[in-house]
């Protein structure tokens, strides 16, 4: 199979994993979500979006720093094509298709070849790829050209180019049949002593087995905490009934949809807060009309203001950190809320505006 | 020193260089600032604003410029605060802040007007533009729960500055757009513009007559200094507003930021603008010039350290032109650092007040021609010697009280050429003390 056809064969197995601390990939296989740990970031929860399921937020179930595996655990329906483990190893110079998210453009395949089958860093082997991953790659497939999953690819060499490393689908299988055969979820893979410690057994973030400090654990127990300006904002959307574990695109930023309109909330380092929805587009005919419209609006809203960049028309909430309050926070970002999506409604029917186009997975 | 030195009495000089405010600020200014925000803390709201909007209050020779009307009831209050062509509007209440700046008639403006204030509306952190019944206006609004001297000062000066800016452009983009409320601009005499408009065209054709003076092969550094210089002394000592002023800060700005533009063709592009210059004619040249009273820098504050770098590297540059016996050019880069630094950065009090005296005696002519102190002779190539150690040794002791470790170095100068004057001056600019002890 070509690169195309094994990525739309496979399609509804790529899974998209998002935290507050970046994005990564992640592939079904049986009736887990396999991807890296790192991608996880010590966290019990994170958010996935695929083809057939829509941006959720679904628990990690197994934490295994030394492979730098995780699992996650979601109720899916079942791929109409599921992706198998590989059954012999690769070897040099094999095709291999990587399939992930880079810098979160969505189902992204590269090709390339095993450069090396078997590198070792530590104590464990890797498969040296020259098809190109990026951030975002990471808990992503590494297939053959018959579809198998033969890698999980983990990192690549900062600065270099075309070296990236993949984790073999002989550690998945026995990290899959470790998992199973103990029949616990939410357990955790000592780094140190290689045992499967179930997470409820852990005191004070030591291995019950071996005495180790598990970072995991300590990262799993104490979760996402935000603080300062970017916690006020949350608990302003949560004021708001907004999902905000979902709503959360990094640290610094939400997303929130509603009706037609979209609406971001940046958070940036010089102290700014920027609620902007892009609304539709300018039309082509009666602009003028449209900018007067606009225009006589700004005098009417209060803590919201319609402006223009290229050629979309924004209503935006800009704030201070210091200046934001959870009062007056609140009354901003519902009306910017409920507000984008009417005068996107308005714009385009009353004005003829266009629709902004965005990626169904988005 | 010449024996007549005694008998010069200080000229005062009524006229306006460079861009903001060049005025004193409140003499309490930091007293006032510090009691709003008390007030804003003991949530005495009309208070706290009472004395922020006094700290910016600016001053001639003791006089208040005006620059802001306060009036003030038990329940609320307004002022109008100005800057350049911008009139701002300002109402208070307990609760809020509502400031705004009339920029034209609706009715008026053209659909690439209206465009580009929803346009400038996207740069902007706290104003924005609209329109009412019959105008297009900047507007602010604050409301007044977490309020500080602080937070009002950022959103009033960006909407202060951008009106300012904005009113300039429409007139110099859309001049068939006239301009409302600009009654309080105040044109200038005639003799003053007659004077600027002679100065410039005579300074034009200097500069044209030096570009014949330099080698004929590998000489674009120094015709980037000769038109620079120009464009920068125009904008000091002519402060013109308007069309010319727009056209100017954008030919500096393309020249810096093009970095991948040959030197070459940027210097074309600056010779051309020249040109045009030096064919306006008095009247169309007119148009472009007002007094104002303006009361927020439009620079931001420059650290003295990123001063000193710049004339350690620009002294570096000149040692190389004589090394290389390209003296010709030198006098022009001494007078480049100075219009250089006027335009670039936001310097303090001290440094402005040492530049601009060092702009007077570099340019003696032109502040001659208009009845101001300059300091030096050209046709005689002597210096006013004790004059001009006067007016240094004033500036410094004016500000010893902030700056304690501050110290004139008029005995520092070297009065034998204005090379070697100039040399020393920037020599005794660098070693200044700024620390606030």
């Amino acid at each position: 199979m070509n690169t195309q056809k094994i990525l739309e064969t496979y399609i509804e197995n790529i899974i998209q994993i998002m935290t507050p601390y970046g994005t990564g990939t992640g592939f079904i296989i049986d009736d887990l979500i396999i991807t890296n740990s790192h991608v996880v970031s010590g966290l019990k929860e994170v958010v996935i979006s695929a083809k057939k399921v829509p941006r959720t937020i679904a628990s990690v179930i197994y934490d295994d720093p030394y492979f730098d595996l995780a699992f996650i655990k979601y109720d899916f329906i079942k791929p109409k094509n599921p992706l198998v483990l590989a059954k012999q190893n690769v070897e040099d110079g094999d095709t291999t298709i990587a399939i992930g998210h880079p810098y979160g453009l969505n189902y992204t395949a590269t090709e390339g070849i095993v450069s090396r089958a078997s590198r070792l860093q530590g104590d464990l082997e890797y498969i040296q790829i020259d098809a190109a991953i990026n951030p975002g790659n990471s808990g992503g497939p590494l297939l053959n050209e018959t579809g198998e999953v033969t890698g999980v690819n983990t990192f690549i060499i900062q600065n270099a180019n075309n070296l990236g490393f993949s984790l073999p689908f002989f550690y998945l299988r026995e990290a899959l049949e470790d998992f199973k055969s103990n029949g616990i979820e939410n357990v955790i893979k000592c780094p140190s002593c290689k045992n499967l410690i179930e997470e409820s057994e852990i005191i004070n973030d030591y291995c019950a087995e071996c005495g180790a400090k598990l970072e995991t654990a300590k990262m799993r127990r104490k979760g996402y905490n935000p603080t300062g300006p970017t916690r006020l904002l949350e608990e302003i959307l949560e004021s708001l009934k907004i999902n905000v574990t979902l709503a959360r695109r990094s640290q610094s930023s939400w997303r929130v949809d509603k009706g037609t309109a979209r609406i971001d909330i940046n958070y940036y380092e010089n102290g700014i807060i920027i609620g902007d929805s892009k609304l539709c587009a300018i039309p082509s005919k009666e602009i003028d009309r449209v900018y007067d419209y606009l225009l006589n609006e700004n005098e009417k809203l209060s803590y919201l203001q319609f402006s223009l960049n290229e050629n979309s028309i924004y209503l935006s909430y800009l704030i201070v950190d210091s200046s934001l309050t959870q009062k007056e926070g609140k009354i901003a970002i519902e009306r910017l809320i409920e507000y984008a999506n009417k005068y996107d409604d308005i714009l385009i029917n009353e004005y003829g505006a266009t629709k902004q186009k965005r990626d169904e997975e988005d | 020193m010449s024996w007549l030195d005694f008998l010069q009495t200080k000229k005062e000089c009524h006229v306006n260089f460079g861009r903001g405010t060049y005025a004193q600020i409140a003499k309490n200014e930091e007293e006032l600032f510090t009691k709003s925000a008390e007030a804003f803390e003991k949530k005495e709201v009309l208070d706290a604003y009472e004395y922020f909007l006094k700290s910016l209050i600016n001053f001639n020779n003791s006089n208040s410029n005006e620059n802001i009307i306060i009036t003030r009831d038990e329940e609320k209050l307004d002022f109008v605060l100005f800057q350049g062509s911008a009139k701002i509007h300002g109402h208070i209440t307990e609760e809020s802040l509502y400031a705004e700046a009339t920029l034209v008639k609706k009715d008026l403006a053209s659909v690439a007007l209206k465009r580009k204030a929803l346009e400038r509306n996207y740069q902007f952190t706290y104003i924005n533009n609209m329109s009412d019944a019959k105008y297009i206006k900047l507007k602010l609004y604050q409301d007044n729960i977490t309020m500080s001297p602080q937070k009002v000062f950022f959103p009033l000066r960006e909407l202060a500055l951008n009106a300012d800016f904005d009113k300039e452009f429409i007139v110099s983009e859309f001049p068939d757009c006239a301009l409302e409320e600009i009654d309080h601009l105040v044109p200038l005499d005639e003799h003053e513009l007659k004077i600027k408009y002679d100065s410039l065209q005579k300074w034009i054709k200097e500069l044209n007559e030096k570009v014949l003076t330099l080698p004929s092969n590998d000489n674009t550094g120094m015709q980037a200094f000769l038109y620079l210089n120009i464009l920068f002394k125009v904008d000091y000592l002519l402060v013109p507003r308007y069309k010319i002023y727009q056209k100017l800060s954008r030919k500096i700005q393309n020249y810096f930021s093009e970095e991948n533009a040959a030197m070459e063709a940027k210097n074309e592009e600056l010779k051309k603008y020249l040109l045009k210059l030096q064919e306006l004619s008095f009247e169309e040249f007119s148009f472009n010039f007002y007094n104002a009273k303006y009361t927020f820098s439009p620079i931001d504050k420059s650290s003295f350290e990123e001063f000193c770098n710049f004339i350690t590297e620009s002294l570096i540059k000149i040692r190389w032109y004589k090394n290389n016996r390209y003296t010709q050019i030198i006098p022009t880069i001494y007078s480049y650092m100075a219009f250089y630094s006027l335009y670039n950065y936001g310097l303090n009090p001290v440094l402005k007040e040492l530049l601009h005296t060092l702009v007077a005696i570099q340019n003696a002519d032109f502040f001659t021609a208009l009845d101001c102190p300059s300091f030096y002779d050209t046709k005689k190539e002597s210096f006013a010697k004790r004059t001009i150690i006067q007016n240094v040794d004033e500036i410094i002791s004016k500000h010893q009280e902030r700056y304690k470790a501050l110290v004139s170095f008029s005995n520092e100068l070297n009065f034998n050429s204005m090379n070697e004057f100039s040399y020393s001056y920037y020599q005794a600019l660098k070693n200044l003390d700024f620390e606030e002890i």
